[in-house]
């Protein structure tokens, strides 16, 4: 009888879930969202000890960030009056948003003259770049700060460092091919991210 | 159902089928019900990984999420017990681990719903929570299957701690809340589960040896209940404390630990805590000595000496004691 009673409160239970679950006016997306975040915040924090004991100083991910960034400025082309005139203004916009940064880097802001470039991205230690196919898209200048303010956080948390970091601390041990080869499981652990 | 109802019903409606066809098929004796019973419920759960854990908004503590999963919980847990060792209709269903099945299911859906309800930093509080109520009910159902769980949590939140103490963002690690409270709080959990894992463990060893990896593991819940919450607070005050106190910190936790060792007996506290202090001697001869600025060192020097002091009048006090578990 006490296991009836136990039964029919569970079943019960259920039902009710059921009828308000049905009643829900808002619309439950269906999808694997939950298992991904799942899967990358486990594999984020299985990487959270390695990527502490081979954190760079300030000053070498700088000298990294601006040997990226030559790479960069090589392959761009001139620029033309308006778009220097609009690298300005991200520049100007730029710089008033990393006053707010935590880490205190050389922060800078520069356009890549590229319509088709919907995009925007930052290197180690403080180059923000934005392409000008992203600013065609923007309609005030918030929108421009808040895509600025978003790249400086990567920088501010350390996450454009730490995908070369590894890479920096192998090279600096001169391990060679036996570096090389432990690059190619990081580099598979990270893929899919930028 | 998959076509019919809402997708935050789906596993709801699955889940109230399975424990419908589970109650004919034991009304009626008939395997075959049951067995379609736990593949609804199993599916059920394996659906909420896909609508339910994400539905509703964030910041919501009483939503979708929470009247959606928790009813599959109490589900899973009833079928769990009607699969008890008393039983002998269904010694097919047992023989076939379904009841390990719904046992670990409804604990998955209960940790699985924590992550998603609780804000990063605290869901390991959260999750220690749940490991001392698992402790608790492998203590008072006699189910050691509870108790396998509490461990593989313990295993779980400890590897979850990397996120606060390596991971966790500098808007809410850097004050006292996110820097010691948090953490704080999931390692007393976790000690106060030292009860309930001692008396497990008087428990255990009067049952039959299982096998030999496993036997070990599961036979001394008592270690793990204390080196994981250990390991976790020695680093953290390594982590967050300021790089001048961290030697004080750690002999005052070395004091403490030697003080839980003699009152619950136990040898192998007793050298965590005298190694500890011994690495503390270390750390002040090798850094704290020449690399401290001076009022850190004075109160270094006074405090560890005093607990080095406090350990060997303990040490001469309870000679006798310290013998017995040598």
């Amino acid at each position: 009888m006490k296991r009836l009673a136990i039964f029919v409160v569970v079943l019960a239970t259920g039902v009710t879930a059921l009828y308000f679950s049905q009643r829900r006016h808002e619309s439950t997306p269906v999808s694997s969202n939950a298992v991904v975040e799942v899967a990358a915040d486990a594999q984020r924090n299985l990487s959270r000890v390695p990527m502490r004991l081979t954190r760079l100083s300030d000053d070498d991910e700088v000298a990294i960030g601006k040997q990226l960034a030559d790479q960069y400025s090589a392959g761009t082309t001139q620029l033309s009056p308006e778009e220097l005139g609009l690298e300005s203004y991200v520049r100007r916009v730029g710089n008033n948003v990393a006053l707010h940064a935590r880490r205190h880097l050389p922060y800078s802001f520069h356009l890549l003259p590229n319509r088709a470039m919907i995009n925007a991205f930052a290197l180690p230690g403080g180059p923000v770049y934005v392409g000008e196919g992203l600013l065609d898209l923007m309609t005030s200048e918030d929108q421009l700060a808040a895509v600025l303010g978003h790249e400086g956080e990567h920088i501010d948390h350390y996450h454009c460092v730490e995908r070369v970091q590894v890479e920096a601390r192998l090279r600096k041990l001169r391990l060679n091919i036996i570096g090389a080869l432990v690059q190619i499981p990081l580099t598979i652990w990270e893929a899919g991210y930028n | 159902m998959w076509y019919e109802l809402q997708p935050l019903s789906v596993a709801v409606g699955w889940a109230v089928f399975g424990l419908v066809l589970f109650e004919y098929g034991l009304l009626r004796n008939t395997r075959q019900f049951r067995f379609q019973a736990y593949v609804a419920l199993a599916a059920a759960f394996g659906r909420i990984f896909f609508a339910n854990l994400t539905a509703g908004n964030p910041g919501e503590f009483w939503g979708p999420r929470m009247y959606s999963v928790l009813p599959l919980t109490l589900i899973f847990f009833f079928v769990y017990a009607q699969l008890g060792p008393d039983e002998a209709s269904i010694r097919d269903d047992r023989r076939l681990h379904f009841d390990d099945l719904l046992g670990y299911v409804g604990t998955g859906s209960i940790v699985a719903l924590l992550y998603f309800q609780f804000a990063n930093d605290w869901l390991v509080t959260a999750w220690a929570v749940v490991v001392f109520v698992l402790f608790g009910v492998a203590l008072l159902l006699k189910r050691s299957m509870f108790l396998h769980q509490g461990i593989l949590l313990i295993v779980g939140t400890s590897a979850r701690v990397m996120h606060n103490l390596f991971g966790a963002s500098y808007f809410s690690g850097g004050d006292w809340t996110g820097g010691y409270f948090v953490l704080g709080s999931a390692v007393a959990v976790m000690l106060a589960c030292l009860p309930f894992a001692f008396r497990l463990r008087d428990r255990l060893k009067a049952q039959a040896p299982m096998n030999r990896l496993m036997g070990a593991v599961v036979r001394h819940p008592e270690q793990f209940m204390f080196f994981a919450p250990v390991l976790l607070f020695t680093l953290m005050l390594a982590l967050k404390m300021r790089a001048g106190m961290v030697t004080v910190a750690w002999g005052i936790e070395g004091v403490l630990i030697m003080l839980l060792a003699l009152a619950v007996s136990e040898r192998s506290y007793r050298l965590t805590g005298l190694t500890l202090l011994l690495v503390c001697v270390g750390r002040i001869m090798v850094r704290d000595a020449w690399g401290l600025a001076p009022r850190d060192r004075y109160i270094t020097f006074i405090i560890l000496g005093a607990a080095l002091l406090l350990v060997s009048l303990l040490y001469s006090k309870y000679r006798d004691a310290i013998r017995q578990f040598l």
